[in-house]
């Protein structure tokens, strides 16, 4: 792994793909419930020439499409699976 | 409402897009201190994630600053991470900077992508009415953040 420089004071939180995935579906979760809607739902609604959506609704589709391209990179390359030995 | 200049309002200048991870964090680093210094950055409660699996995947930096004249700052940014020689290079590719006053609630300014990575627009809010304008940009008049400081702060004191 690539070793790098940090300015000294700068907060730095490393998160294994499955840490961030748990967090940002915790996020998810929460900003769903509160809107009742899903988080599909709701990105299908925004757009279209409407651009009026609430300052939370924009971090929350921040978050659905951190989401969306976590599980694309998961597609694309999968975790690597222990081997199972006899 | 007029869209601010974000050349105007000083602070650094967006950099080309693909940049060493490394510069990054140096030009962040140094921006804050330097806001910091000048007294218009109180607390400074940002963070950067890293999302890490057998190498660097993507980069937030997300958390609040806290400014004079009461202002507050969300932010949450997100970096594309690619490998260039071995080294991580990244690119600003979600923006989420939102700034009010924190006694009242009221909302100076924001900017985001929120439907589509493409679409970048600027909400201005007329901090006595929060009548809300609503104008899509161009990429180029994004500040930075450092510049988005500036422009609220600058709005706060006119206000």
């Amino acid at each position: 792994m690539e070793l790098i420089e940090y300015p000294p004071g700068l907060r730095v939180r490393v998160l294994t793909r499955e840490e961030r995935k748990h967090e940002l579906r915790e996020r998810l979760a929460d900003y769903e419930r509160r809107h009742g809607c899903s988080s599909a739902e709701k990105l299908a609604s925004l757009g279209g020439g409407r651009y009026d959506e609430s300052a939370d609704v924009a971090f929350w589709m921040t978050d659905y499409r951190a989401y969306l391209r976590l599980q694309e990179r998961e597609r694309a390359m999968p975790a690597a699976t222990p081997a199972v030995t006899a | 409402m007029q869209l601010p200049d974000p050349k105007a309002a000083g602070g650094t200048a967006r950099p080309p897009d693909w940049m060493p991870y490394a510069t990054y964090l140096t030009i962040h680093h140094r921006s804050m201190r330097r806001l910091d210094d000048e007294g218009i950055l109180l607390s400074n409660g940002l963070s950067i994630g890293e999302e890490r699996g057998d190498r660097l995947e993507e980069v937030a930096l997300i958390g609040l600053l806290r400014c004079r004249r009461d202002v507050a700052i969300r932010v949450y940014e997100i970096l594309a991470v690619r490998y260039e020689r071995g080294r991580p290079y990244v690119k600003g590719m979600d923006y989420t900077y939102h700034a009010w006053f924190g006694a009242t609630g009221r909302y100076i300014i924001r900017y985001d992508n929120t439907h589509d990575p493409a679409d970048l627009h600027c909400h201005l809010f007329d901090p006595a009415t929060q009548e809300e304008t609503i104008l899509s940009i161009p990429w180029d008049a994004l500040p930075t953040l450092d510049g988005f400081v500036r422009i609220a702060d600058g709005i706060a004191r006119n206000a």
